[in-house]
């Protein structure tokens, strides 16, 4: 399904990259790289159990997304949601023991990768069910509107998720009642094996004009892109315009989850995809544009690195959880001493 | 005011009562708001509280239950009306998935505060994609609070409690229950979950029921007592949690028990409630633990053919008597 960009606002009101924001959104993305390339190294040495979902690739999309959001704006990640959720702030350490089951882990090792959350930075436990957080997010979309408070969510989810019936009520209930809310969809073009082109009808921007709301397609791969379609996303949800449906294309480079060799698909598809390095072509950008120099770039890439070494560090440090955990807060009455 | 009202009455004031105390408390729901409910339980709010509060949705279970569930984790206080209990199986992923697990796996972070109301219609003939009994689908999945109660007053109390509450709670009305008629409880009355009721007192069987089975329970109870049996029936109000104290303590006393539900014999709330009973008592038993219940087949429109998989007043007589005539002073 080839698509064209199409965008309905009107480009001038596209907000640029500034230069201190620059550095953060790169730092962002690379913070995001090395955890994931840390955490598929953890792995691959059997000290992570399970199964992971590394986002690498996307990253300019978590970053271009975060550029506009206030902590009182809420999250919502899904299964490859590692950088969704550093992106809004999660702590890296806290994040690591999660991913490693353990106990001082964001959620106590009870959630693990695919349900990643954090209260203290707004990021709601994600749910790895594919579209399983876009009602929820239309809801606290809802509380945002009905508390006035300037708030605004963000559903991350797959193209993989359109096609699920709770998309196509959540988008019509959303765009009914005018909440405040983007319906970020990361379209890596697959659903584990099954290409899009042989599970989708239609195109997205015609979905979205369904619902009476905006559309609008761009390059997942390109910092400057997602940041400015991302700030007119957010801006037209905090102002009480409605709902976007953004499309974030951008095709996967590797496996759908660690491990996952890809014979199912050509492997120019998937090396092609993957050469297109989100963080290569933002670092060249801003330096080009004035807004990063190599001396600054080298100093967030060490930074990130002390950063991710302490993570997994911190994260095999990390005791098992005590068993007894296990029947922690099953019902919000059994533990509410706790709370 | 009168001192009797119905389920009906019970069911909108408990809701006018939260609204008008919690700026937070909204509901939503198909036909709630110009109609009054498809049932008339939510007559005068939108009148009262006005469209934010009082919100007609599409037809959209799987949205309105998320949606629910979202504003209600973001610091609302949700009421959300599912029209009927059949159409929980339209939202059953938003139900099973994300209400009853959310408090869990954020490690009580994300509090699920929201009353999910919907409603059992077995005997009205409505055929099978109405006639929904999902308690027992529902007592299976731990996190989520199962609330059924019968008359007018723990209607209200109950309501009101889960409303308040913290816990996400499916609230199980029965329609066939509207209409009946019993005492108000006191002024702001309020019950806690898991607590049964002894609704008649009685020495030689245990009847354990909720919901539409309470007045089945209560008829059998009066007929018996011509042939000098004092049946106990405990309405228990809510299936989950249960009230295990109570439920051992009535068959520890009468050493008999039949658990009485409208829902489907198989795997259905009678199911556990044997299973308990057995596991605690059994050495102490007079007679085995029977279930009566539906059968299992899906509900059909005919009223005859409907009354022909119900849980008959007459087999319920019988095995009564069946019970107490077998084990009368003796164990099995």
């Amino acid at each position: 399904m080839t698509q064209a960009t199409t965008d309905p606002i009107t480009r001038e009101a596209s907000p640029a990259i500034s230069a201190g924001t620059g550095t953060e959104l790169i730092r962002i993305m690379i913070l995001i790289r090395q955890f994931e390339l840390a955490m598929v190294e953890l792995y691959q040495r059997n000290l992570i159990p399970g199964f992971i979902h590394p986002a690498i690739g996307e990253e300019a999309v978590h970053a271009g997304v975060q550029g506009h959001l206030r902590t009182l704006d809420h999250v919502a990640a899904t299964h490859r949601g590692h950088g969704q959720a550093l992106a809004k702030g999660v702590d890296p350490n806290r994040m690591m023991a999660e991913v490693l089951g353990r106990r001082d882990g964001l959620l106590g090792g009870v959630a693990g990768s695919l349900h990643i959350g954090d209260w203290a930075t707004n990021c709601l436990p994600a749910s790895p069910l594919v579209g399983g957080n876009i009602a929820t997010m239309t809801g606290v979309a809802l509380a945002h509107k009905d508390a006035r408070d300037g708030g605004v969510a963000v559903a991350y989810f797959g193209d993989g998720a359109v096609n699920r019936g709770s998309f196509h009520e959540a988008l019509n209930l959303g765009s009914l009642w005018k909440l405040p809310i983007v319906y970020a969809v990361i379209d890596n073009g697959w659903a584990i094996s099954v290409p899009r082109t042989a599970s989708t009808a239609g195109n997205f921007l015609d979905r979205a004009k369904g619902y009476g709301m905006y559309g609008e397609v761009v390059d997942g791969k390109e910092l400057h892109s997602t940041y400015a379609a991302a700030g007119r996303a957010v801006d037209r949800a905090r102002e009480g315009s409605g709902p976007t449906l953004l499309v974030f294309d951008c095709p996967r480079g590797y496996g759908h989850e660690e491990g996952d060799a890809q014979e199912y698909r050509p492997r120019e598809d998937y090396r092609a995809a993957a050469a297109r390095d989100p963080i290569q072509l933002a670092v060249t950008e801003l330096i080009e544009a004035g807004l990063l120099d190599e001396g600054q770039l080298q100093g967030i890439r060490e930074d990130v690195d002390r950063v991710v070494r302490e993570a997994v560090e911190f994260g095999l440090a990390s005791p098992q959880p005590d068993p007894q955990a296990a029947f922690d807060f099953v019902r919000p009455s059994q533990n509410a001493s706790l709370r | 005011m009168s001192d009797t009202f119905t389920v009906r009455e019970a069911i909108i004031e408990a809701m006018d009562e939260e609204l008008a105390l919690d700026a937070t408390v909204f509901l939503m729901g198909q036909d709630v708001g110009a109609m009054g409910g498809n049932f008339a339980t939510t007559r005068g709010l939108l009148g009262k509280y006005g469209p934010d509060r009082v919100r007609d949705t599409p037809i959209s279970e799987d949205a309105m239950v998320g949606t629910a569930l979202g504003a209600a984790i973001a610091g609302r206080r949700p009421i959300v009306e599912v029209m009927f209990s059949s159409f929980l199986g339209c939202c059953m992923d938003e139900i099973c998935n994300h209400m009853s697990q959310i408090h869990y796996v954020s490690r009580g972070l994300a509090v699920p505060r929201m009353t999910l109301r919907t409603v059992n219609v077995f005997g009205r003939s409505s055929g099978c994609h109405h006639s929904g009994r999902p308690e027992a689908w529902l007592m299976h999945l731990p996190g989520l609070v199962v609330v059924a109660p019968s008359g007018p007053a723990d209607t209200k109390a109950l309501l009101k409690y889960s409303i308040r509450s913290d816990d996400p709670v499916v609230f199980i009305e029965n329609a066939m229950l509207y209409g009946e008629s019993g005492p108000r409880g006191p002024e702001g009355e309020t019950i806690p979950f898991g607590q049964a009721a002894v609704v008649r007192e009685g020495t030689d069987i245990t009847i354990l029921t909720y919901s539409g089975g309470v007045r089945r329970a209560l008829a059998a109870a009066r007929a018996v007592q011509s042939k000098g049996v004092s049946a106990e029936v405990l309405d228990l109000r809510s299936l989950a949690p249960l009230d295990i104290p109570a439920i051992l303590s009535s068959v520890a006393k009468t050493r008999r028990v039949i658990a009485l539900g409208e829902d489907v014999r198989t795997a259905g709330v009678g199911a556990e409630l044997v299973a308990l009973v057995s596991e605690h008592l059994h050495s102490d038993l007079f007679a085995a633990p029977v279930r009566i219940a539906a059968a299992d087949t899906p509900v059909p429109f005919s009223p005859v053919l409907e009354e022909a998989i119900a849980p008959s007043s007459a087999k319920l007589i019988e095995t009564v008597l069946r019970m107490v005539g077998e084990g009368s002073g003796q164990r099995v």
